[in-house]
């Protein structure tokens, strides 16, 4: 039976590794309400198995094990819909896991790359990722065609991949 | 493709908006080149990273704040609507082909049946919503508009053809019958064909050759189930060239995705019970389970300052942990009605039941439908289904009305219902096959709400 300290332990437990766990989520799956819908139900299997958690071992270790499962489960349930194989998601999942310490090294230049756009292209990215606006409500606020508001979020994601290119680069020299 | 290429692709599906094609070729590359899904990962962890908003306030202006991500409103999502578009170019594109060609094309086929709203796009583009039985068209597309709609053609030489529930067919004027079923559901007839000229039905995700035969065909973006109760149809799964033969009595499901199976499967003999599966046979409507209810519940409360954001946590997995995965309903959405030029609107949630089924669900004596659900305000509702008979040549609408209140748990047997229009022939349900089941209101204010549907075993 868990006890009111194991559902606090748990939480705070979630509440610190929410935020990794979400990231490697939206990899495999980008719709970012599919992701949490994901990220939901991996929560409650979570709770479910907590008495088996083995509190020496790193909490996100043991949670990845369970984003996988229900990312499978996802997929496999809206197999109707556009998005990647079971497999290709498996792949980019271990890839990552992988490529941790450098993707972590990536995170850090990404915000200094936030700091060199345009208030455009930040006020942009706010609409979208932020305040969650659609694409259609982002072109009717700018004046834009719903295509134009596409390509470009597509131009500043593209702009701050090689902000980061170009900062790796720098730190390697 | 090349590197750049694939950037473009991917950067589409973070948004949503590349074709199940597209993200079925970015698939197959990711799961056999290294360097893509490395590119695809940084392209993705920039989306991951914004969306996931759990960048320091400090170092990012207020722009990315603090994550709530646990307890959120779901936004719309972009993916359907950007596959709408998509599917509208692709219609468009379709549709292009056949106004430009030369008008005097010679008549191909006969309305037989019409119900619901239905319109046929030929000449050039000229749209028709007014259609009637007996009239005759040229090569085109019909439109099926409703769940409980449904169109039945007769072509010169036999062979019939009905559209049934949101459906798409383009229908080619040369001397070789080629069917486009962009989506929905098709049941033909299909006389014998001229040698080396069979009739095909070209799919999203399947192209059939049939020469001969009586099959049903149901359709989406990814995937198309093809059952056959006469004769034999080939199909070839467009992602890979693989084919499959069909025999009588024997159906396949071709996926876009070449992981899924791709075989012939014996129909399971007819049963006279159903069980809806919500979540999956739903055509109309929003399935929403019960755990994205439960936090809507509370994140609605953590806005409302009845609870902080941590109470609201475990509140929603102490409540969560005991729910079904199975467990939600199914939320009735706008959909258009009326017949010809009329534009009402009700409010629907309907379910394909084929879609899950291994064999056919047939109605027999004694067989009671028993719907469970809610309305937030009281309300008249329609409860329907279609039914076909064996050789898909008849069938039907059915209709019976309720006034409805607060949670309801209703038993409705086939008697109740009565047959929609004025129809020669046979007139009861007994014996045929359920395909189409629904419920709706004219309330918009009622917020209709559908947690079961069972067709109970008869007495």
């Amino acid at each position: 039976m868990s006890t009111d300290n194991d559902h606090e332990r748990f939480t705070r437990l979630l509440i610190q590794y929410e935020p990794e766990l979400l990231r490697c989520v939206l990899v495999a799956v980008p719709n970012r309400a599919d992701a949490r819908d994901i990220l939901q139900e991996c929560s409650v299997a979570l709770w479910r198995r907590f008495s088996e958690y083995d509190s020496e071992r790193p909490f996100a270790n043991w949670a990845m094990g369970f984003v996988r499962m229900e990312v499978r489960r996802f997929l496999r349930k809206s197999q109707r819909r556009a998005q990647l194989t079971e497999r290709a998601a498996e792949l980019l999942l271990q890839d990552e896991e992988q490529h941790a310490a450098e993707l972590d090294e990536r995170e850090r230049y990404l915000k200094n790359c936030l700091d060199a756009l345009s208030g455009d292209q930040r006020e942009l990215l706010d609409g979208y990722y932020h305040k969650e606006h659609s694409v259609s409500e982002l072109s009717q606020r700018n004046g834009r065609s719903v295509e134009a508001v596409y390509k470009m979020l597509q131009r500043i994601r593209l702009a701050l991949h090689q902000c980061i290119e170009s900062q790796m680069r720098g730190a390697e020299a | 493709m090349n590197s750049h290429d694939w950037e473009s692709v991917i950067q589409r599906h973070l948004d949503g908006a590349a074709l199940p094609e597209e993200v079925a070729g970015l698939s197959e590359q990711l799961e056999s080149d290294a360097d893509t899904r490395m590119l695809y990962i940084q392209m993705a962890r920039i989306h991951a990273t914004l969306a996931a908003d759990d960048l320091d306030e400090s170092d990012s202006d207020s722009f990315l704040r603090e994550s709530t991500v646990f307890i959120t409103k779901r936004p719309a999502t972009l993916a359907r609507w950007r596959l709408a578009v998509a599917a509208l170019a692709v219609v468009a594109l379709i549709a292009g082909v056949y106004f430009l060609r030369p008008s005097g094309e010679p008549e191909i086929a006969t309305i037989t049946e019409l119900d619901g709203s239905v319109q046929w796009t030929g000449d050039g583009g000229q749209v028709t919503v007014d259609l009637e039985p007996g009239q005759r068209l040229h090569g085109g597309t019909l439109e099926s508009l409703s769940v409980n709609s449904s169109a039945g053609l007769q072509f010169r030489d036999g062979s019939t053809v009905t559209v049934s529930g949101v459906s798409l067919l383009t229908i080619s004027a040369r001397d070789q019958k080629e069917f486009y079923l962009r989506h929905g559901n098709l049941s033909a007839t299909v006389a014998p064909q001229p040698t080396g000229k069979p009739l095909i039905v070209h799919t999203p995700a399947a192209e059939l050759e049939v020469l001969g035969t009586q099959f049903d065909v149901t359709a989406d973006s990814s995937q198309t189930k093809v059952t056959v109760n006469e004769g034999r149809v080939r199909v070839e799964r467009l992602t890979d060239g693989r084919v499959v033969e069909v025999p009588a009595a024997h159906q396949t499901v071709a996926s876009i995705e070449v992981q899924q199976e791709f075989v012939v499967t014996a129909l399971e003999k007819p049963t006279n019970s159903w069980k809806a599966n919500l979540a999956n046979e739903a055509d109309e409507g929003r399935w929403i389970s019960a755990m994205r209810a439960l936090r809507l519940e509370v994140g609605r409360a953590v806005d409302n300052g009845e609870m902080t954001a941590d109470e609201a946590r475990q509140e929603f997995l102490a409540r969560a942990a005991n729910l079904r995965e199975d467990e939600g309903s199914l939320h009735a959405a706008p959909v258009r009605s009326g017949r010809g030029a009329r534009r009402d609107v009700s409010y629907m949630a309907s379910l394909l039941v084929s879609r899950e089924q291994s064999g056919p669900v047939v109605l027999a004596k004694g067989n009671k439908f028993r719907v469970r659900g809610r309305v937030r305000s009281p309300a008249g509702v329609t409860i329907g289904f279609s039914a076909l008979d064996a050789d898909r040549a008849s069938g039907g609408r059915y209709l019976t009305r309720k006034r409805l209140e607060g949670e309801f748990d209703i038993e409705l047997p086939l008697d109740a219902f009565q047959l929609l229009g004025d129809r020669s022939g046979a007139t009861s349900p007994l014996g045929r096959e359920l395909i189409h089941w629904w419920c709706s209101t004219d309330s918009r204010e009622a917020v209709l709400e559908i947690t079961s549907v069972r067709l109970l075993e008869p007495e």
